[in-house]
């Protein structure tokens, strides 16, 4: 039993597993840009670093399920002068792409063996006219022969926009295979060596060229899923962007909602108290409330950073702390108008009177009993504001406005790109799933602390 | 008289609110045309002459540009409103209308139905309790921290690719039924369906849940309990609990107004309907024109200064209308305030 007039502080149950949600955002947000590649984070706006992956491609734990390749990188071995990879397929789709990066200047022939034992030449040429990175599936010529070959499908004056090329070779030879292909599982060996000819003969000194152990050659499936989350339509890894850009978003959230709320309270006091200080506060305030807030954070934000070209892509550049002003000032008006009706009702209430009678000023009035009620709130409003910066963030977003590294750059790819006609639910769901985790968990707080503050 | 009073404060707030946004859009507009003609020098390769020569010419045009910054920040902020101006005028004003037009309607529609649904479920919850009451305040925390998008693209994933629900695209839905024998009132209808629904469905929660918790506050009134003595009906009960909420609801609404516009203008980009949203998506955009070997490879930043404060301006003149429409309702249904305030 616990004495009369002291209460047990106890935190209920929800209210732990909601600040346990916070705690793991933070934490994820601050350790989690460690876990990945730095060289994947620099490269985040440079659309060629992430060339060589799949485009729009789901997570790999949901491949799993159906059946999807994976990406990878193929084991391979060398052997007098040739590169040996041996891919193990067994799953429902052949892969989107094979991309070979080579670092040699000798012309190359690659091969493939199938399970069913056909030897496919897939490449023949100089790697350095292929940037030294050679995407396989862009071999049409190739492809339209093994369409005709294994497949039937004779495709003069069509083009192979849609289908998946890579099914002429990763399935059971049969009419249609190209667009109704049955894979053909097992082992295929790619065979990588330097071209053979007797011109190449002759440059070589008459002697059999043949690849060096030191030029290396590595072999990349681009699969049909991919990484944690997935791709985006420019290939680029969703979980690179979502957990590299969770850090600024957070603190963005943070920062915008701590600058609403302090400068709401601020403003919706001073204006609910009246003379010259109060006249001025809540003109700014009601002027707040009219300012076009999407627009005007679009150029505001514009207008405090700079704009670079990096890679082929425009970067908005510009401090996040200011990115989280602009938001918290627009965020502003809402709140201080209700914190200004909440200080004038208060103020009207009979224990006001009281106080007043009894020799309390208007400052004390605020801190002794105002301030009970303000608190509460600002913290409610904290709690609901953060989720709604985070939102503001990511609608900017929606309108090609994607200031820094946050989930803005990510969302914006959904609608920017016109991924609605996609169903690329990996784009999405991991930020909405976050958002609404975060609104839950902060409303969970928020409402806990004002049940504790009517308790006092 | 009060409401006049408040017109033409609002009118004036509003004025300045857009001229603080023309400057503020001229800024932007410099930063960005600054930056495609921007040429970048490799210091490292010129003799000390020439960067000495560089860094003379450098500082030369730097401060030419700042004195001339002034002067264009100042000219194009006038221009936006001669822009402004001319889109109201001749050939243009049918486009403008209609542009306005079609977001309004999104507005009109999506606000009538949050209004019929959201008070009609936030007065059950409140005043009864139970099952939509439980629903309700579980589903208030989810809506009020997922923006309006987010609701839309999934009503989008499920209602038209799912269900083959409405369309997806109001141009091309238009277009469609253009082809087979015009567009009537209902093909519009047809066309706004998603749209509308997507937003109605994104906002009546937040909107029915402050009903519901305003409805609650006035249960702890005394005139409430005495209703309740008295065995009046409950549908009488709910509908004088309505007279007595509506003014507050009637705030709410408006605070709210802008965050129901934005939304509107993500869910106008979503689904392709030419209002104000799709304008400024359309004005800040990367174009890729195409190089020597007329591939789209060179990157273009088109940013449109005039569209931006053309969106700023509706926005605040929906804001105006909004503000007076329930300005009017607020003192027709409490019209205490005009003599307390």
């Amino acid at each position: 039993m616990t004495e009369k007039g002291e209460r047990r502080f106890r935190i209920p149950r929800r209210v732990s597993i909601a600040l346990l949600i916070v705690a793991a955002y933070i934490i994820a947000s601050l350790v989690g840009p460690l876990t990945i590649r730095a060289e994947d984070l620099k490269n985040w706006n440079n659309l060629d670093y992430w060339d060589r992956n799949p485009k729009a491609k789901p997570p790999e734990w949901y491949g799993a399920f159906k059946g999807l390749p994976p990406s990878e990188w193929v084991r391979g071995e060398y052997r007098d002068g040739v590169f040996r990879f041996t891919y193990d397929f067994h799953y429902s789709l052949a892969p989107e792409d094979i991309v070979v990066i080579m670092n040699t200047t000798k012309s190359i022939e690659i091969t493939m063996i199938t399970p069913d034992k056909e030897t496919i030449k897939l490449f023949a040429g100089s790697p350095s006219l292929m940037n030294y990175t050679l995407h396989l599936k862009k071999n049409y010529p190739l492809f339209e022969e093994l369409a005709e070959k294994r497949c039937g499908t004779k495709l003069t004056g069509e083009s192979f926009f849609g289908k998946n090329v890579f099914n002429t070779v990763f399935s059971e030879p049969k009419e249609d295979c190209l667009t109704n292909p049955k894979p053909l599982h097992g082992k295929y060996v790619i065979t990588i060596k330097a071209q053979d000819s007797p011109i190449i003969r002759a440059m070589y000194g008459g002697k059999i060229p043949k690849l060096e152990p030191n030029e290396t050659i590595r072999v990349f499936i681009a699969g049909q899923s991919h990484g944690f989350l997935g791709t985006d339509i420019f290939g680029r890894d969703v979980w690179v962007g979502f957990l590299g850009g969770m850090g600024e978003t957070l603190l963005i959230a943070f920062a915008g909602a701590l600058i609403s709320v302090s400068l709401g309270l601020l403003l919706g006091t001073l204006g609910a108290i009246g003379g010259k200080v109060g006249t001025g506060s809540n003109l700014a305030s009601r002027f707040l409330t009219v300012l076009p807030t999407l627009p005007f954070a679009m150029v505001t934000i514009i207008a405090l950073g700079t704009i670079e070209l990096e890679n082929r892509v425009y970067v908005i550049k510009v401090h996040s702390l200011s990115v989280a002003l602009v938001l918290g000032i627009l965020l502003t008006g809402n709140i201080s108008r209700n914190v200004r009706s909440i200080v004038k009702e208060e103020l009207r209430k009979g224990y006001t009177e009281s106080s007043k009678a009894l020799g309390g000023n208007l400052p004390w009035i605020l801190k002794r009993h105002v301030s009970r009620i303000l608190v509460p709130y600002g913290l409610e409003q904290l709690a609901i504001t953060i989720p709604g910066v985070i939102a503001l963030l990511t609608l900017l977003g929606f309108f090609n406005i994607s200031p820094g590294f946050n989930w803005s750059s990510l969302m914006s790819q959904t609608i920017v790109y016109n991924a609605q006609y996609q169903f690329l639910w990996w784009l999405v769901l991991p930020i909405g799933f976050s958002m609404a985790l975060l609104a839950i968990s902060f409303v969970v707080i928020a409402n806990w602390i004002e049940e504790e503050f009517i308790k006092m | 008289m009060r409401i006049v009073r408040d017109l033409l404060f609002n009118l004036v707030l509003i004025s300045l609110a857009l001229l603080l946004t023309a400057t503020v859009v001229a800024i932007a507009e410099e930063k960005a045309d600054r930056v495609t003609l921007n040429t970048p020098v490799d210091l490292k390769t010129l003799s000390p002459e020439e960067r000495a020569q560089y860094e003379k010419y450098v500082n030369e045009i730097t401060e030419l540009k700042q004195r001339m910054d002034i002067e264009s920040i100042k000219t194009r902020v006038k221009a936006y409103f001669r822009y402004l101006i001319k889109e109201f005028r001749g050939k243009k004003l049918w486009k403008t209308l209609k542009t306005i037009g079609l977001s309004f309607a999104v507005l009109t529609m999506t606000t009538l139905l949050i209004f019929a649904f959201g008070l009609y479920w936030g007065l059950k919850a409140g005043y009864k309790g139970g099952f939509w009451d439980r629903v309700l305040s579980a589903l208030a925390p989810l809506f009020s921290g997922i923006p309006a998008w987010f609701w839309a693209l999934l009503f989008v994933w499920t209602l038209w690719w799912k269900w083959d629900i409405g369309d997806i695209s109001y141009t091309n839905s238009l277009m469609r039924a253009k082809a087979y024998g015009g567009a009537g009132i209902m093909a519009y209808l047809n066309a706004l369906l998603l749209p509308v629904i997507a937003l109605t469905l994104s906002n009546v929660v937040v909107y029915a849940f402050n009903v519901r918790n305003l409805v609650k506050r006035e249960a702890f009134e005394e005139y409430f309990f005495i209703d309740g003595l008295k065995g009046l009906p409950d549908r009488r009960i709910m509908r004088k609990l309505l007279r007595t909420v509506l003014p507050s609801f009637l705030t709410f609404t408006s605070y709210n107004f802008l965050n129901l516009m934005m939304s509107a203008m993500a869910v106008e980009k979503l689904f392709e309907v030419p209002g104000i949203g799709k304008v400024l998506a359309d004005s800040v955009e990367v174009i890729y024109l195409p190089n020597e070997f007329g591939e789209p490879k060179i990157p273009h930043l088109h940013f449109d200064g005039f569209s931006i404060f053309f969106v700023a301006f509706v926005m605040a003149a929906f804001y105006f209308l909004n503000s007076t429409v329930l300005e009017a309702l607020y003192l027709y249904l409490d019209p205490r305030r005009e003599i307390n305030d």
